[in-house]
């Protein structure tokens, strides 16, 4: 077999992938428990997800929205093009694969806005923004909160399931590639595009003043 | 053999009735005195919310902080008697309380009992414009909040 090692996650992409597992767990173990990590990890995660916003801008080919966002009718093409074992090889994300991307980004953003505005039982343990509305509202925000985490989890089991089927069904190893950034593939494949250094600065930059404002509950100075 | 007469049917019947009458009142008891309780952890969550908004800004407003702390103060020495017998789980009513409140007492009395000095001190704080006072106190009436939900409450 003529396997080709090609270079499609870059190390910006793959750092934000494992550092999203972590905060989401570290955020998981710590709710209602450990409230000062539990915040810390809500608005680190904040600052995550604006970098991957700006990366799926501005970042490698393979991490750009533009690349991998596709409209139903190429989810269908792809699908069947998959059962007849005929789909294209490709670095990056499958049209398939992209909804999964796009869910889970949606629901951690969900996911911290509502935290901003949970508060507990106690009215003692509470995010930035949960003195803006009355104890009523924040205390039903924090049950959409933990709602809101119940579904992240089942998107989070899709995901783990997908890369089962991947390694079990397809004989194809898709964790390593989020490692080390390279997957081999049976023939030659147009490989990821790399993005210049400054704008992963820029990405880190643009993170640590989300992730500070929305620590402050937007209230800077 | 047991001869059941007429009389006795009916001595039976007024009984078994007068039984399910008094379950039927008990469980409207519970549900009543289980909303009562709720209402009034709310209002101490309210408070606690108003003095932590007020404690968190840059200027805080001292006397909605020791009013607050009032409100807590009050209500605090009544929570034990929230509390009575058949209002735990098994009342069938969605309650948090568990059933640890009525098999360890004196360790609920003392969790309860935590609330009211701490809050206490804390309006005395208020009261006196010890912003930075306040600000640790409240952590205190906190930690005696969660000290009794550790134990005694679901979640």
């Amino acid at each position: 077999m003529n396997e080709t090692p090609t270079p499609v996650w870059d190390f910006p992409t793959r750092l934000f992938h494992w550092s999203l597992v972590i905060l989401v767990l570290v955020a998981w173990i710590t709710a209602g428990e450990q409230m000062a990590i539990h915040r810390a990890a809500g608005y680190a995660l904040a600052g995550l997800l604006a970098f991957r916003l700006w990366w799926g801008l501005a970042g490698g080919s393979t991490a750009r929205f533009t690349d991998f966002v596709r409209g139903p009718s190429a989810i269908r093409a792809y699908l069947r093009a998959s059962r007849e074992g005929a789909a294209e090889e490709k670095a990056g994300h499958n049209p398939l694969g992209a909804l999964s991307v796009l869910a889970i980004l949606g629901m951690v953003g969900l996911q911290v806005l509502l935290g901003l505005f949970s508060i507990d039982e106690d009215g003692f343990e509470g995010g930035p923004l949960s003195d803006r509305i009355d104890f009523e509202l924040a205390q039903q925000v924090a049950e959409w909160h933990e709602l809101s985490f119940r579904i992240l989890q089942g998107l989070i089991v899709l995901h783990l399931a997908a890369v089962a089927y991947y390694a079990l069904k397809r004989r194809e190893d898709i964790i390593r590639p989020m490692i080390t950034g390279v997957r081999r593939f049976q023939g030659p494949v147009q490989g990821l595009v790399r993005a210049p250094l400054w704008k992963f600065l820029v990405g880190v930059l643009i993170a640590i003043a989300v992730g500070y404002a929305v620590s402050r509950g937007f209230r800077l100075g | 053999m047991i001869r059941l007469n007429r009389n006795s049917l009916i001595a039976v019947a007024v009984v078994a009735s007068l039984g399910l009458g008094g379950a039927a009142v008990a469980a409207v008891n519970a549900k009543s005195v289980i909303e009562t309780r709720q209402n009034n952890f709310k209002t101490i969550g309210r408070s606690m919310k108003e003095i932590n908004d007020n404690l968190r800004s840059s200027s805080p407003n001292m006397a909605a902080v020791a009013s607050n702390a009032a409100v807590i103060r009050g209500l605090a020495p009544r929570v034990e008697s929230w509390f009575p017998r058949g209002t735990g789980p098994e009342a069938g009513v969605k309650t948090e309380a568990l059933a640890t409140i009525w098999s360890d007492p004196s360790g609920f009395a003392a969790a309860a009992r935590r609330l009211e000095p701490e809050a206490a001190k804390l309006e005395a704080l208020a009261r006196a414009g010890d912003v930075a006072g306040a600000r640790a106190q409240v952590r205190q009436v906190g930690a005696s909040c969660g000290g009794c939900h550790d134990k005694y409450k679901a979640d």
